[in-house]
């Protein structure tokens, strides 16, 4: 019996064609979705919230950490600054709200004390940026 | 004279290289980018307890969210679900006020906030006054 000879492997890269392809959506897909963007001081574990309002995340959030740190950004602070900070902060942005992401377990008065010290510094607007419930 | 045929054309993509490449690229932009949603929350912060006029224990419309959840009024403690069944029973269309306890997490005072303000309660949050 005579068995037939193997077809020759064929030296195009038809076969990689199709990992290109889904290679491709996966780059569009953080491309679009995803903001690259500078690194925050430090990350707070969020709170998660109910709200419904979706929100962009602002690189320039008022960040408090449960071990009692402050960063505006990637800039840290310490807390005895926040007013001088966010006077700053009011003057070169007089028209925005002001984000703050506190960490899921930061004392609640200490998150309303430095809420109270961004009106004292003239801020206009605060709200909080949670996560939202799983 | 006579010529010979062009040879056919064989586009040939170096696709290795392109490969290469668009990984680079993806793993650059999976690592680099964040893509978390994000709520936002409206606070609408009150006087502190002392400028609201508010003495201890609270009156019935001001709640004392206590660091394990519960919460405490003038008519004593009580969890977070019979709290909003007391507000309820009231048939009142006041607000609220909470007041975190000194030791009481962000997340404890969110999760009240939330659940007043599903049944459709304007809250205000409140502080006790600083020592």
């Amino acid at each position: 019996m005579r068995l037939k000879s193997p077809a020759p492997a064929s030296e195009s890269n038809h076969g990689m064609l199709p990992l290109i392809n889904i290679v491709f959506l996966l780059m569009i897909f953080f491309m679009l979705v995803g903001a690259v963007s500078v690194p925050d001081a430090f990350e707070p574990e969020p709170i998660r919230s109910e709200a419904l309002r979706s929100a962009e995340r602002d690189p320039h959030s008022l960040l408090i950490s449960a071990d009692g740190r402050f960063a505006l950004g990637p800039d840290e602070f310490r807390g005895q600054e926040i007013e001088q900070v966010l006077s700053r902060w009011r003057i070169k942005n007089p028209d925005q709200a002001l984000s703050v992401r506190a960490g899921a377990r930061v004392r609640a008065e200490v998150l309303l004390n430095t809420i109270e010290a961004a009106k004292r510094a003239g801020v206009q607007e605060v709200v909080l940026l949670t996560r939202r419930r799983p | 004279m006579k010529l010979a045929p062009a040879a056919p054309m064989t586009a040939r993509v170096p696709l290795t290289a392109l490969v290469d490449v668009v990984f680079i690229l993806l793993f650059f932009f999976m690592l680099a980018s964040r893509s978390l949603d994000w709520r936002v929350l409206e606070i609408d912060l009150g006087e502190t307890a002392i400028d609201a006029g508010l003495q201890a224990p609270p009156p019935n419309n001001a709640f004392l969210v206590l660091p394990n959840g519960e919460l405490h009024n003038g008519d004593g403690q009580m969890a977070l679900a019979d709290a909003i069944g007391f507000y309820q029973r009231a048939d009142s269309n006041a607000g609220i006020a909470l007041l975190p306890a000194p030791e009481t997490a962000s997340q404890t005072l969110i999760d009240a906030l939330d659940a007043f303000t599903a049944i459709g309660v304007q809250v205000t949050l409140t502080r006790l006054p600083t020592q």
